[in-house]
């Protein structure tokens, strides 16, 4: 514990800091960054897939969707019902799960690998895309929700509970839920990766035949990490659908697949914490582009990524954590 | 010292200015400077200034100035909700304008409503919101389709074909299209939705031949679907086109080279060509005035459309409201636009009806002909947004924060 | 006799459509393993390059086409030099740079010429049959996609440059240490690929409307395309796309487009899980 705690140094200063920040900054920063911390988990999922296990996929979106819809279907259907919000987020998430599994299971017990993964799951994204855009009419409703098509849906209720103080997810509980949600799942996730199976998913990256020749499973344990995630783009997904009361087919265009891989390739995917600070940095900063850039924000955007790219292979904010620690002695031991 | 005093200086003026800015009312302003419809969204952000800039010119509203707060939303949803939520809880705005596409528009409205904003949406659309917060100026198929489909299949015979963009506004105006079809005693030979990414035609173009309709009906989105215009032409499809969009919002008749457009028929409610083709009378003076004063701001506007229209009225049709509520309260400036408020812009009085909240307006059928020149065969004055009203939305006294479609009336 | 015509008519326009979305990704994406998400931008610098020097410099279609080309290639060996030689054999990291490149030359397009740009008129005339109509440009088009793919194919496997190309993707240490310019290879290799989106521009630029989007219409499909067409594309190029054209084609027929998108969709994943070697991989195995 102790030295967990000596390693991880950089990481506690941070989770302080993100901790008090709630009385520093007024309710609409607030509400602000909790949005950019919904984009973590999508990203953190694209590192346990890509970063450890050398496999890239643009379906985290259709989780992504599937999740925010999932919830959104549930919950509208139950509305009224005390508390039920936050069964729905467990009951689409499973959902989500479960599909990111049958998807796994395609992928990998088929034979699909590498560059084809990417294909596959870009065409499955724009499968459900293409589907959910047409769903306007009202032949497309389940229970009490219509599916609304490129319109998208909305009016879903906030997750939590109304009669108790603080007891929704909205504001300074929204903040901190997503804080301590992030924070429980970065240790999760450090366990894994240093976990039996995550060392064999991490080798299997380097060579999927002579991992498996040693006798592991590799196919098995790449369709848990494929389903982890799944479950955690379903994680933003409801907490995204939650914050703006809003979900489209949108969140599961080319642009939106394309996203968190840039977010995770441009900050550093081989380490989880550099995902989630580079995650916040880079929706930050094209919102702040989009302020104040006007026409030039966009061209700013792809700037930094072709920068980062050809100069940071590992990542940018993975290669700034580094140079940080080596700087400051206080943060090596 | 010099450098000092500058500071100083600086720090005074700024003191002021904030001080002073808090005698302003705040307009913000969502709409897509850059992205995919931007083509069609850089005039209303010029209409809006212009307003302002007209209204501050004659001494504001309650001795306040109008203070624009703007942002690019970049024709991105997400963006929208990012900066109508900063609108709302940071910049404090006191009403918001805004949203071109009916997706961005549903993306934002749901904030508004639980924040208790006051929203205008100034786009022509698919028709059916009926919120008590939310006020629309553009016009609705009510209003576009109920005087065109009748006068295309009197003119040009009954059987009516429809391609329509696959997602809410194509399907809802399809839906409109059928339905006054029959009730004016024709035939749909053919429907056919395309998904919105589609930019190859000729297997549409042979379906619709095949079909052989009297009237084409085009409800066509987006860049990658005006395609079919520069298809149809080069296959000799030669069927008369209608549609509710085109034209009015992205000047397709000036940017495609002829003979694309060709004999087709929009419904608008303005187009800076109104007073070019009306020689004399009421349209004429105002719409030739209108592009007067817009020009003299925006010189190099390649073009001064019909959503223009519907921004420059509703920043008047606020201004008079908040001037009869005596405040910016929502809900005091929302009774005083449910009393009738009425703006006499660019192409006539534009009055907001109280059960729904859309403007009634002045529809002008527009025909692109030889060469794309612009005529205007026939003018219906004072077209009211009927149906909400007729199905049970009465905003005035229901509060409501609905979507609804001809399949899916209030009433239900 | 006319309902054949529609049919080749119907099929080939997607076929046509298919091929020439496809060909410069296959020698970008399925030659030299560069994930080109900006492989729409290059089919919009030759479209703009087309569209602009026709307008400004009034010349005629052909010409202004060539000069599309000329610029797209121009574009390419740029990009090559300063971007895209730093990511061969990473692949992955393809992706982030190509798609910063995308933004970057998108929203240049905007900047510089505006949301649209005056379109093009389609040249050549139509002719009837029967009660039907038809853009003999577009049955140029068929041929021509037809036509491009032959001399790909010649160049790529029938050359000695082809054999080169090849063998110096395939193992770049052991042709360099055979004497081959490694860089060159890759940088000629590179300007093809670019130089054909941008033919694909130059040739739809008169059919479509020009935004800085344009580009974006093509993306798709050429993925679907060159990954059905698998490992050798440009054997499997034609065969790819006559399967992939015969299910959009047919499902748009019976059903709606939506489903004809959804239908190739799907197909490509079916054929990725069942053909990983795509449709070359089926006939080099044949053929063996």
């Amino acid at each position: 514990m102790k030295a967990d705690y000596k390693k991880n140094k950089l990481q506690i200063i941070t989770f302080v800091i993100l901790g008090t920040l709630p009385l520093f900054i007024d309710s609409y920063y607030l509400d602000n960054f909790s949005y950019f911390m919904c984009w973590t988990f999508i990203s953190l999922g694209l590192a346990v897939i890509w970063g450890m296990g050398g496999i890239l996929s643009f379906g985290q979106t259709a989780f992504f969707g599937l999740a925010g819809y999932g919830f959104s279907v549930i919950s509208i259907n139950f509305l009224g019902v005390a508390g039920v919000s936050l069964w729905s987020v467990i009951l689409a998430l499973t959902l989500t799960g479960i599909f990111g599994l049958i998807v796994g299971y395609f992928l990998f017990y088929g034979g699909i690998y590498d560059v084809f993964v990417g294909i596959v799951t870009l065409a499955m994204t724009l499968v459900l895309e293409t589907f959910m855009q047409q769903t306007a009419g009202p032949e497309y409703t389940i229970g009490n929700a219509r599916l609304n098509g490129f319109n998208g849906m909305q009016g879903m209720p906030i997750i939590g509970f109304e009669k108790i103080p603080f007891g929704l997810v909205e504001g300074v509980t929204q903040y901190y839920f997503i804080l301590i949600l992030s924070i429980l799942i970065l240790i999760s996730l450090y366990k894994f990766k240093s976990s039996k199976m995550g060392l064999i998913f991490l080798a299997s990256k380097e060579d999927r035949e002579r991992v498996s020749s040693l006798g592991h499973n590799v196919q098995k344990i790449q369709l848990i990490g494929f389903t982890i995630a799944s479950v955690l783009a379903g994680i933003s997904g409801i907490l995204y659908t939650n914050w703006g009361s809003y979900i489209t087919p949108d969140s599961m265009g080319l642009v939106s697949a394309a996203l968190p891989v840039v977010y995770v390739a441009a900050s550093g995917k081989k380490d989880f914490f550099s995902v989630f600070i580079g995650c916040i940095f880079f929706v930050w900063l094209s919102q702040t582009l989009a302020i104040n850039g006007k026409q030039f924000a966009i061209i700013v955007m792809g700037l930094i990524l072709v920068i980062a790219t050809r100069f940071f292979p590992d990542g940018i904010i993975l290669m700034l954590k580094n140079k940080l620690i080596e700087k400051v002695k206080w943060l090596q031991s | 010292m010099k450098k000092t005093i500058a500071l100083l200086v600086s720090g005074f003026l700024l003191f002021f200015s904030t001080a002073w800015s808090a005698e302003t009312i705040k307009l913000g302003i969502l709409e897509d400077e850059t992205g995919n419809f931007a083509i069609a969204v850089v005039p209303k952000i010029h209409a809006y200034e212009l307003a302002v800039k007209e209204i501050n010119a004659k001494g504001g509203v309650l001795g306040k100035q109008l203070e624009i707060v703007r942002y690019d939303t970049q024709s991105d949803n997400r963006r929208f909700q990012e900066f109508a939520k900063r609108l709302i809880k940071k910049d404090k705005v006191d009403v918001v304008f805004g949203a071109f596409s009916s997706a961005s528009r549903e993306s934002i409205r749901g904030i508004m409503e639980k924040n208790k904003m006051l929203y205008f949406y100034n786009n022509q659309y698919e028709g059916g919101v009926c919120s008590k917060t939310t006020f629309m100026t553009g016009a609705v198929p009510e209003q576009q389709f109920s005087t065109l489909v009748p006068w295309m299949m009197e003119k040009y015979g009954k059987n009516v074909y429809t391609i329509a963009a696959d997602y809410n506004f194509g399907q809802i105006s399809a839906e409109w299209v059928r339905q006054i079809v029959k009730e004016a005693g024709g035939t749909m030979v053919g429907e056919e939705f395309i998904p919105l990414d589609v930019s190859q035609y000729s297997q549409t173009i042979q379906k619709i031949q095949k079909a052989k309709p009297d009237v084409l009906m085009t409800l066509l989105v987006g860049a990658k679907q005006a395609s079919f215009y520069e298809q149809q032409a080069s296959a000799g499809l030669g069927i008369p086109m209608a549609t509710s969009i085109n034209v009015g919002q992205a000047y397709e008749h000036r940017r495609f080279a002829p003979p694309a457009l060709e004999n087709m028929y929009v419904t608008v409610n303005y187009i800076q060509e109104v007073h070019e083709v009306i020689k004399s009378g009421e349209f004429h003076d105002k719409s030739k005035d209108y592009v007067k004063r817009f020009r003299a701001l925006y010189p190099n506007e390649p073009y001064i459309n019909m959503e223009s229209a519907n921004a420059y009225n509703a920043i008047y049709m606020y201004a008079k409201a908040v001037e009869k509520a005596g405040t910016t309260d929502t809900m005091k400036v929302v009774t005083a636009l449910e009393s009738g408020i009425s703006h006499d812009g660019p192409s006539g009085v534009v009055t907001m009806d109280p059960k729904s909240h859309h403007g009634s307006h002045t529809i002008f059928l527009v025909r692109v002909g030889k060469g794309h020149t612009v005529t205007i065969p026939k003018i219906w004055k004072d077209i009211q947004p009927y149906w909400l009203g007729d199905n049970g939305c009465d905003l005035a006294n229901k509060a409501d924060y609905s979507q609804y479609t001809p399949s899916n009336p209030p009433s239900n | 006799m006319v309902f054949l015509f529609n049919i080749f008519y119907q099929f080939g326009d997607s076929l046509a459509f298919l091929l020439l979305a496809a060909i410069g990704l296959a020698v970008i994406f399925g030659m030299m393993k560069i994930i080109n998400l900006a492989h729409g931008e290059f089919i919009t610098v030759g479209a703009y390059g087309t569209v602009v020097s026709g307008k400004v410099f009034n010349l005629p279609l052909p010409i202004a086409m060539a000069f599309g080309v000329i610029v797209t290639i121009i574009f390419g060996l740029i990009l090559e030099k300063y971007i895209i030689r730093y990511l061969y054999g990473r692949p992955l990291d393809s992706v982030v740079a190509t798609w910063g490149i995308s933004l970057i030359v998108s929203q240049s397009f905007l900047v510089i010429f505006g949301p649209s740009y005056e379109g093009l008129q389609t040249p050549m005339g139509n002719f009837r049959l029967g009660e039907f109509s038809y853009s003999e440009y577009r049955i140029f088009l068929i041929f021509f996609a037809l036509f491009i793919l032959f001399l790909l194919y010649y160049l790529f496997m029938k050359t000695s440059f082809g054999t080169l190309a090849r063998a110096t993707i395939e193992n770049p240490a052991i042709s360099s240490s055979m004497g081959v310019d490694v860089k060159n290879v890759y940088s000629v290799t590179f300007a093809i690929g670019a130089g054909l989106a941008g033919v694909t521009g130059a040739l739809y630029a008169p059919t479509m409307t020009i935004v800085p989007s344009i580009g974006q219409a093509f993306i798709v499909s050429a993925f679907i395309t060159v990954v059905t067409a698998g490992a050798s594309p440009f054997v499997g190029l034609v065969p790819a796309a006559a399967f992939l054209g015969t299910v959009q084609t047919s499902v748009t027929f019976f059903y709606k487009s939506t489903f004809g998108l959804i239908a190739i969709l799907c197909a490509v994943i079916l054929i990725i899980r069942y053909l990983p070697n795509g449709f070359s991989g089926l006939i080099l195995k044949k053929s063996k």
